[in-house]
């Protein structure tokens, strides 16, 4: 038995042929593994391949008739070895197997049968090898094509990806561009590649970029990772457009500003709202206590849940004023809170706060914090009711005297006080600590003028007293009682007589804007009528003026002018006024002058004397007050006329004011109402 | 590699080339930015942090807004900005991004820092 190679499976053998192949006979008796059929004709064989393929295909040369015959069976074989079976390498033959090349063989028919099947074997395997090799290429040519499918898929990807990718190499160059890179770039990815982009340096996933080229400035988000192109190392960066998005950030952020800033000026308003309601409150002349009632009760509506306002009282001890409660239901632990026994021992926060002077601020009160903050169970069970989850602190302190504190707190803790809430409550606490201290000095004030105008009063009233005796005494010796007198004797006198009558003057003088001061004068109004008024003044006067070589002008209208006031009052006014001017006027004249001006009286004293420096003129109302001292003396006045005369016209219900050029002139203009309203006696 | 040296023999020692360069050299840096952004300004300063505490002062940065002189850009082919161009001493080097990992700027520009004083003068 031939060594046959291995084969797998049953070989199939077509002969072609008309006559009997002993040798291949055999060879298929002998061994199991060769199938043998047998057709007469190359067309059947055609056919029969057709339908049943076979491993070799043996074609008897001598079946042959012409030599292109085999053409027809050769697109048949179908991965078949075909074998030309003939005698010899005849002559007809040699085309046959060059015109098969490598697929046909020569089967020699002289061979022995054990050649003949090595043959046959050898033919059996170069088909089955043939057929692997085919299966491998054509699942080789299904792999390249899945790959190229899959390549086709990936760069569609790529190519279609909205972001710009770009493969840059360790110096910066462009490896590869994709579609939206070069749209990006407004470039071609042709002249994109080998481009210098930059060797890309962040921190983190992303950073941002600005596209200048663009015209438009884009901005893109660019995100790198690290990679390798063509086995170097290299990045991958993708380029999103954010211009969009960045531009609704920026929308987005100016929207929230502008919320931000509408918030705070919201918040400004509200507060500036409140300290200008407060400081209205404040600027009324309250009691401090009342002031601070009511402002205990402004904090607790506006600023906070509930407030307490605490005094220092005159034995120096903090004591709690007023603790008022938004929330009407609490008033009555509001009240308890109030009359809670507070002792120095208590350390509590507000004896600190006004020890140091410093505003606290707890934001968020702690359970620990309230039991160092309270007295004991009853207390903090109090502070419990109102309500005490934020609390802030704020001295009031005015000219450098701690005079109490408020405390502010918030009963939510939702709500908790802020540097803000904080500032707000200091601002007022001034407001109120300034307001109270001025209450207070005010108060001392009032009372020591009062004390002072009574004084005044009981002296003057008392000087009078002895110069009614120094009077009448000498009134006694000019008169020749009990002796007449010399001449000499006589004008000395008279020399007292007169200074005793100027002491009387300065006394009444004195007297009467003590008693003014002391809020102890009233008004009798009365018809009055104006130009008999001024006429009995300028009667008084006009010898002063003739003394002292001026004119005294009357200037009345001609019809009659009446009016309802105090006649005394209205002639002190008018003395008082044209007296200082005949004093303080060395030449020309004073005019004295009467009008009805928009429904007032309009009394007008106007003198050609030295004036007053416009730094003077607002103070000349002022009691005791003189341009010059020195002048005092010389004129021999108190100081006191104008205080009065300005006393006596707002009694009168009207005012008075006054121009002046220096060296040219004054003149007072009082205007009083036509009728005065009765005095509540 | 020692481009005009007129140092002792000593300093120019083969193996140490790159701080060779370094040590000597002056750097020229440009920045190329696009306006007054926000990404402009972070560059600047990761920039100027870098130049402060690696180039010892030997340095000269030219900042250079693109939209002022898209010439400038047109010519160094800039594509985004922030780029940072350093042009001097070789190689060229360029970086783009916010600069703000200093080791990477150096690796990227092929920079490498100041060896201190003291180490200057005992290395070879």
């Amino acid at each position: 038995m031939p060594i046959l190679p291995e084969l797998d499976g049953a070989v199939q053998v077509l002969l072609v042929t008309r006559a009997p192949s002993p040798a291949l006979r055999r060879l298929a008796e002998e061994d199991s593994r060769f199938e043998l059929s047998q057709v007469g004709s190359v067309a059947t064989a055609a056919d029969r391949l057709r339908a049943d393929p076979a491993d070799v295909v043996v074609i008897d040369a001598n079946t042959l008739q012409e030599p292109d015959e085999m053409d027809r069976l050769h697109d048949g074989l179908n991965g078949a070895t075909l074998l030309i079976l003939a005698e010899d390498l005849a002559p007809e033959v040699a085309p046959l197997l060059t015109r098969h090349g490598g697929a046909a063989c020569l089967l020699p028919a002289s061979a022995p049968a054990a050649v003949q099947a090595q043959l046959v074997a050898m033919a059996a395997e170069r088909a089955r090898l043939a057929a692997a090799l085919r299966q491998r290429d054509s699942e080789l040519e299904q792999r390249t094509q899945e790959l190229d499918r899959s390549r086709a898929r990936f760069q569609d990807v790529i190519e279609r990806n909205a972001d710009a990718i770009l493969v840059v190499d360790s110096e910066g160059h462009i490896c590869f561009a994709n579609a939206m890179a070069a749209a990006l770039f407004r470039s071609d990815r042709a002249a994109l590649i080998g481009t210098p982009f930059g060797f890309p340096v962040l921190l983190g996933e992303t950073t941002e970029l600005d596209l200048p080229g663009n015209g438009s400035g884009l901005v893109v988000e660019m995100r790198v990772v690290e990679s390798e192109w063509e086995g170097k190392p290299a990045f991958i960066a993708s380029l999103r457009d954010i211009t969009g998005r960045k531009r609704a950030e920026k929308d987005a952020r100016r929207l929230i500003r502008e919320q931000a800033a509408r918030t705070a000026a919201e918040a400004a308003a509200a507060q500036f709202r409140f300290l200008a309601e407060a400081g209205t409150l404040l600027s009324l002349p309250l009691d401090d206590r009342e002031t601070l009632t009511t402002l205990a009760q402004l904090c607790a509506a506006d600023l906070a849940d509930w407030a307490v306002v605490y005094l220092v009282d005159d034995d120096g001890m903090l004591q709690r004023i007023e603790v008022a409660h938004r929330d009407p239901a609490l008033a009555e632990a509001a009240r308890a809170l109030r009359d809670y026994p507070l002792s120095p021992e208590d350390r509590h926060p507000a004896q600190e706060v006004l020890r140091t002077r410093e505003p606290l601020l707890v934001p968020h009160v702690e359970p620990e914090q309230l039991v160092q903050m309270t007295r004991d169970v009853r207390h903090r069970e109090l502070a419990q009711q109102l309500g005490i989850a934020s609390l802030m602190i704020v001295p009031l302190v005015a000219r450098d005297r701690g005079l109490g504190a408020i405390a502010l707190v918030s009963a939510s803790a939702e709500r908790p006080f802020d540097d803000d809430d904080l500032a707000v409550a200091h601002d007022l606490a001034l407001r109120a600590a300034l307001a109270v201290d001025n209450a207070r000095l005010f108060r001392e004030a009032q009372e020591a003028n009062r004390a002072k105008s009574d004084l005044l009063a009981v002296i003057s009233h008392d000087l009078r007293t002895p110069l009614n005796a120094i009077m009448g005494y000498s009134d006694l010796l000019a008169m020749g009682v009990p002796d007449e007198l010399s001449d000499t004797g006589l004008q000395r006198v008279d020399r007292i007589r007169m200074s005793a009558k100027h002491l009387l003057y300065l006394i009444d003088e004195l007297l009467s804007f003590a008693r003014l001061e002391a809020g102890h004068e009233e008004i009798r109004p009365q018809d009055v009528d104006a130009q008999s008024v001024i006429r009995d003044v300028a009667a008084v006067l006009d010898p002063l003026a003739v003394e002292r070589g001026l004119a005294l002008h009357i200037d009345v209208a001609s019809s009659s002018l009446q009016l309802r006031t105090d006649p005394d009052r209205l002639r002190q006014i008018l003395l008082n006024l044209v007296g200082n001017a005949i004093k303080y006027t060395e030449h020309g004249s004073v005019r004295l002058a009467v009008r009805l001006v928009d429904g007032s009286v309009q009394f007008r004293v106007s003198d050609t004397g030295i004036g007053i420096a416009p730094e003077h003129l607002q103070h000349i109302f002022e009691p005791f007050w003189q341009a010059d001292r020195s002048q005092h003396a010389q004129q021999g006045s108190t100081g006191l006329g104008l205080s009065v005369v300005r006393r006596l016209v707002q009694l009168l219900g009207g005012s008075v004011d006054v121009t002046s050029k220096l060296g040219r002139g004054t003149c007072f203009t009082v205007r009083l109402p036509q009728q005065v309203e009765d005095a509540p006696s | 590699v020692h481009d005009g040296l007129a140092r002792p023999a000593r300093e120019c020692h083969l193996s140490v080339p790159h701080r060779w360069r370094c040590r000597l050299g002056h750097y020229i840096l440009k920045l190329f930015v696009t306006g007054q952004t926000p990404r402009t300004r972070r560059a600047i300063a990761n920039l100027q942090r870098i130049c402060d505490e690696d180039l010892n002062g030997r340095y000269e940065l030219q900042i250079i807004d693109v939209l002022e002189h898209p010439e400038q850009a047109e010519t160094e082919k800039i594509l985004a900005t922030p780029t940072l161009i350093k042009q001097l001493p070789p190689p060229l080097r360029r970086v783009i991004g916010d600069l703000s990992d200093k080791e990477k700027v150096l690796l990227g520009l092929d920079v490498w820092p100041h060896l201190p004083d003291d180490e200057r003068d005992a290395s070879p």
